[in-house]
């Protein structure tokens, strides 16, 4: 494919990709330049792929990555790849039991390991496959799968603790 | 008994702002075409030529090994199959001439010599007798009856 219709590429999956760069970056201005970096460069260069949308998400990953080792210091990286789970989610507090569930949902999330908050987030917010999520974060599609069932059911557990604990207050 | 993906599918997600997309659309519109496209030229056509090149390139090598290979080792003039051989051989062998078959089928071309230009045959044959030779020590043995 020569000279790929990036906009297009862009338009299709926009979210996607803001949230992969809200997701290594976490913070959302940040996130909107890591997009604009990888994209300007994609559409200067006129870059082909065979698999436009895939080679988009890596861009836009080692764009976020750049700018984030260019913002915070090394000693800070650990930081660097928990994701701002706050900025990510859009969250009206009001007393609905789905909003509730929604909340303790993301409390739970938060108790979680860095990697596997970035690949719940990057799974269910973001839309990825988890074979795209393996290519974005170097990771064994084997562990990847484990690992995110694993967060799914200590997810699980905490939620229904906490609500435990909630009605029992 | 929540069903954490559920709910956590159900969030809304943040969305980036109006103002990305028309930063790249700008981007999209200064950018020029690819010349490539404007020209109708196929989209794999640097693919096409550079498997093309390729190829030329290992058969202008091979052309050029074969004709270095065939400088260095030329076959010989007189090389025949096996079947031939045999056939020839036995030909040679019923239509034997002493003048003209001195040489041996086998031999190179450049050692047949015609049989009067062979130095050999101004030789006499009593030029070459061997002479009776006298013998430089003569020793005598005493053998015991």
């Amino acid at each position: 494919m020569s000279g790929c219709d990036w906009k297009a590429v862009y338009c299709e999956a926009k979210n996607t990709f803001y949230l992969i760069a809200l997701t290594i970056l976490g913070d959302r201005q940040l996130a909107e330049d890591a997009v604009h970096d990888a994209f300007a460069e994609l559409i200067r260069n006129s870059r082909t792929a065979k698999s436009p949308k895939a080679y988009a998400y890596q861009a836009v990953r080692n764009s976020a990555l750049g700018i984030a080792s260019r913002t915070r210091e090394i000693s800070k990286l650990t930081t660097r790849l928990h994701p701002n789970l706050d900025e990510m989610v859009v969250l009206e507090y009001d007393e609905s039991k789905q909003q509730h569930a929604q909340q303790l949902a993301i409390a739970a999330l938060k108790e979680l390991s860095p990697f596997e908050q970035q690949v719940i987030t990057l799974h269910i917010f973001a839309g990825l496959k988890f074979r795209e999520i393996s290519t974005l974060l170097d990771c064994p599609l084997g562990t990847l799968t484990s690992r995110y069932h694993r967060s799914m059911k200590s997810l699980r557990k905490t939620m229904n603790t906490k609500t435990w604990e909630n009605n029992n207050a | 008994m929540h069903e954490p993906e559920k709910v956590l599918r159900s969030i809304p997600t943040s969305e980036p702002s109006d103002q990305l997309s028309k930063r790249i659309s700008e981007i999209q519109a200064v950018v020029p075409k690819d010349p490539v496209n404007q020209l109708d030229i196929p989209s794999n056509w640097r693919v096409v030529v550079r498997s093309s090149g390729i190829a030329a390139l290992i058969l202008i090598s091979f052309f050029i090994g074969f004709v270095c290979g065939q400088q260095k080792n030329p076959p010989p003039s007189n090389s025949v199959r096996v079947e031939d051989g045999l056939v020839q051989n036995f030909q040679h062998k019923q239509n034997f001439n002493e003048s003209t078959d001195l040489i041996p089928f086998h031999s190179p071309p450049w050692l047949a010599i015609e049989p009067d230009q062979n130095p050999l045959n101004e030789i006499n044959d009593s030029e070459i007798e061997p002479k009776e030779i006298e013998p430089i020590l003569s020793l005598q043995f005493d053998i015991p009856k």
